[in-house]
């Protein structure tokens, strides 16, 4: 098992289900998770254990429905982990790529990334076994 | 009083007159600006990459923090960007609202200041030496 392969999971309480499946299907690649509880919302943990685990951590997932949308914190990990150059995957359940980028500020910061159907998901396990695979012969 | 410190303003583009005139104001007293921050947005990916820049260039990150500022989606992404990447921030309030991330942080208000006072309050903490 590759114990330095770690996925942060990003997502909304209303959502823990699902990122919980998500959080499975990753492990059982043999990669490690970080599922943050998503109800943190204070300065202090932001910078304790949100940074150090997104610093930990190889690649960045973020579960996007209406709920998260608006969870702004959502937003703050996405910042950090686009500056910190992590590899980005958005995850859409039941809202879709225009409606998530809505707010007219700054689309051009995630056009580049890899967008994904919550339905097509398994598409991105595939391609996260062979990277971790890849990465373990390194 | 110059600074060699540079700055980067991260506002919503609601707030752009406020940005602006903070900027020029700050450059008038010789403080350098890597580039404005999220409201002069070009799309496309010469604008992430400026920013980008800007932003990893920079030694303070000003919040502009309005009930304009906390709708924005991007304002919330870029201060995560700030505070990863251990950026000295300074909000300052202009409305009464503000996150819960920048609850542990110094804020500055507004509301309180005269524009001119307002300037000299940023620029004292500008030159504050950083931790």
């Amino acid at each position: 098992m590759n114990k330095t392969y770690q996925i942060f999971i990003s997502h909304s309480s209303k959502d823990a289900w699902t990122s919980k499946q998500i959080e499975n299907h990753i492990r059982q690649i043999g990669c490690k998770t970080f599922l943050d509880d998503g109800n943190i919302d204070v300065g202090d943990d932001f910078e304790k254990i949100i940074l150090k685990e997104i610093r930990n951590s190889k690649e960045f997932l973020v579960l996007f429905t209406p709920a998260a949308k608006e969870r702004k914190y959502i937003w703050s990990e996405l910042g950090a982990a686009w500056i910190l150059k992590l590899r980005i995957v958005v995850v859409l359940y039941g809202i879709s790529q225009e409606e998530v980028l809505i707010d007219g500020s700054n689309p051009a910061y995630l056009k580049n990334k890899q967008w994904i159907e919550l339905n097509d998901i398994d598409k991105f396990f595939h391609q996260l076994k062979n990277r971790v695979h890849k990465d373990v012969i390194k | 009083m110059s600074s060699s410190k540079k700055v980067f303003i991260s506002y919503s583009s609601e707030d752009i007159e406020i940005a602006e005139e903070i900027k020029k104001g700050l450059q008038r007293r010789g403080i350098a600006f890597p580039g404005l921050g999220s409201g002069d947005l070009k799309y496309g990916d010469n604008f992430i990459l400026s920013t980008q820049r800007a932003l990893e260039n920079a030694d303070i990150v000003i919040a502009i923090i309005s009930d304009n500022w906390i709708k924005s989606q991007w304002a919330s992404f870029e201060l995560g960007a700030s505070i990863a990447k251990g950026k000295k921030i300074l909000p300052i309030r202009f409305d009464e609202n503000y996150p819960e991330i920048i609850k542990r942080m110094k804020v500055i208000n507004a509301k309180q200041f005269s524009s001119d006072e307002l300037l000299d309050a940023i620029e004292n903490k500008i030159n504050e030496p950083l931790s």
